[in-house]
């Protein structure tokens, strides 16, 4: 592998416009079932029981929780899914 | 009364009794006259419209009834970008959602009702008819699940009955 010095690697055009990450949120509602909620990370997300199960708490306790991170149109079809399970989501820049 | 779901050699069984079938019928009838697509804009050709661009060019606010709010949320908070993302996406959404019913419709006048390959639209119709009725109810999280005189919501608390047992049929308890 070649080896580059980083001040060629970084120009400044490539730090001033990063690879921001976006995030999808998932917010608390008071209709859907915690059971369903932690299902739907599982199903869709492919995460474990554990991690779902985690998920679904910080949404219940805190409000909402992270539930993916990466590019704006994954964040936006994993919102839309989450519409379409009826999670209540939302897509917004990872400040 | 036994669980309304079972696995049973490979397949989802849904065990519904006539009156239960007939509640769901209604349920999906009520669901689908709610989603289906607002009065569509003369300006926009027909053929535009069956190629799903019937919302190109024009903004989509956020739906005044909080039913449908909440059927079809907002993706931003910043309203200029959830109005564009819903420009985009508001009629695939609502297509998928009342695929999902129509699934239900359908397989609630079958019987036996085999749900294997249609667990997903059954847990979206669940969860869209739970939002359509805790919507309108006011549900809030202090409340308690007890029946009560409401018939509307009685419903809501089987169709939760109806969530759960399927969930944990899928995932165990």
């Amino acid at each position: 592998m070649m080896s580059v010095a980083p001040s060629e690697l970084e120009s400044p055009e490539t730090r001033l416009a990063p690879d921001t990450p976006w995030v999808c949120l998932v917010w608390n509602d008071p209709i859907n079932l915690m059971s369903y909620v932690t299902y739907v990370f599982m199903q869709y997300f492919g995460y474990s029981r554990e991690k779902a199960e985690s998920l679904m708490w910080d949404v219940h306790t805190k409000g909402r929780a992270v539930v993916n991170t990466g590019g704006r149109e994954q964040m936006e079809r994993d919102a839309t899914a989450m519409h379409e399970y009826g999670l209540w989501a939302t897509v917004q820049k990872d400040d | 009364m036994g669980k309304p779901f079972k696995v049973k050699k490979g397949e989802m069984i849904a065990r519904l009794d006539g009156q239960e079938r007939q509640v769901l019928a209604f349920v999906c009838d009520e669901l689908s006259a709610l989603l289906a697509d607002p009065v569509p804009d003369p300006d926009v050709p027909d053929w535009a419209r069956e190629l799903g661009l019937s919302g190109v060019g024009e903004s989509r606010p956020t739906p005044q009834d909080p039913v449908i709010a909440r059927l079809l949320p907002d993706a931003y908070d910043d309203p200029e970008r959830a109005s564009e993302f819903r420009r985009l996406t508001e009629s695939e959404l609502r297509a998928t959602k009342l695929a999902h019913v129509a699934v239900v419709r359908a397989q609630v006048q079958q019987d036996p009702i085999i749900i294997t390959d249609d667990v997903q639209a059954w847990l979206a119709f669940l969860a869209d008819a739970r939002l359509m009725l805790g919507t309108r109810l006011g549900v809030t999280e202090d409340d308690e699940l007890v029946p009560t005189n409401d018939p509307e919501h009685n419903l809501y608390l089987y169709l939760g009955y109806l969530q759960q047992t399927l969930v944990e049929e899928l995932i165990g308890g």
